[in-house]
């Protein structure tokens, strides 16, 4: 696995590639909801068994206004982006492929968990949330790989 | 052929045949009985053995066939595997968005599972498909 630098770390905001700027926009969005997410679900459970913990209502305000708020963001940065500003590179692509090994693990972590649950036919609270956290992490977890891609050095997948 | 693309067709044709086998089981037990009374965990713990079990056996045929060719990778390979595994993950990660709206409806764990099942098989197959369509046709 060779290792490829980073040129120019020194880079100002304004010349980021879209990307790296999405990329930045959706590692906010996601960690928020994550937090925000397990700070309302977790004291909801303790003390509770796991068929009466109300989870759904939650689960979809966090994602419906993580939806909201990441695309209307990212649609902003691109309406107010300058004409000229870089497009997508090779390296953005090479960037891209990190974040997608990352995500897909953590994914694939969340939904085997949920068929060994539900096979086990634990509390349908147990499944939803290994599937929900699973994409959370998915989510934070690529998005930060990425980020540390655009500032340092990477590995070449 | 090079041994990535026939390994390829390992995978495709394990997971095509054992998913689709497990799935006419399926609905062949669903005409008689209710299908959340199916006792389908014994068979889908054998699909998912049975799977790994003729991929590695057709990852071997692939290796004897043409050893020459085993373990080596060019620029080719990378870029349609890069391809298929992007794919592969949009694909699962909508196709497990399912199986969460049927647990957040408190479904019987039948459909959970059979679901969850479901879209580990379409991301297999059309991982493959999309990999091989590649090597056929460029990227």
């Amino acid at each position: 696995m060779g290792k490829k630098k980073t040129p120019n770390c020194d880079e100002e905001w304004a010349s980021m590639s879209r990307d790296e700027v999405y990329n930045w926009i959706f590692a906010l969005v996601s960690l928020v909801s994550t937090i925000t997410y397990l700070a309302i679900l977790v004291p909801r459970k303790i003390g509770a068994p796991a068929s009466e913990v109300s989870y759904v209502a939650p689960l979809l305000w966090v994602f419906g206004c993580g939806m909201v708020v990441g695309f209307g963001t990212a649609l902003a940065v691109r309406l107010a982006a300058p004409k000229d500003s870089k497009v997508r590179d090779e390296r953005d692509k090479e960037i891209e492929l990190i974040g997608q090994y990352v995500g897909s693990g953590f994914v694939t972590i969340g939904a085997m968990a949920a068929l060994v649950l539900s096979i086990l036919e634990v509390d349908h609270f147990w499944v939803s949330n290994s599937l929900f956290v699973g994409f959370l992490f998915a989510a934070v977890l690529s998005s930060f790989a990425k980020a540390a891609a655009y500032r340092g050095e990477y590995p070449e997948i | 052929m090079t041994s990535e693309e026939k390994n390829q067709w390992a995978y495709g044709v394990a997971s095509l045949v054992v998913s689709v086998a497990y799935f006419v089981w399926l609905v062949a037990q669903a005409q008689d009985a209710p299908a959340v009374d199916i006792d389908y965990v014994p068979a889908m713990l054998w699909a998912i053995g049975l799977g790994i079990v003729l991929n590695i056996f057709g990852s071997i045929v692939a290796c004897v066939t043409n050893p020459a060719e085993v373990g080596k990778k060019d620029q080719r390979d990378r870029d349609v595997t890069r391809r298929g595994d992007a794919v592969s993950f949009y694909v699962f990660s909508i196709a497990a968005v399912g199986p969460l709206v049927l647990a957040m409806a408190d479904a019987d764990t039948f459909w959970i599972a059979n679901s969850l099942y479901a879209a580990c098989a379409l991301t297999a197959v059309v991982g493959v498909v999309v990999k091989i369509v590649s090597y056929r046709k460029g990227i």
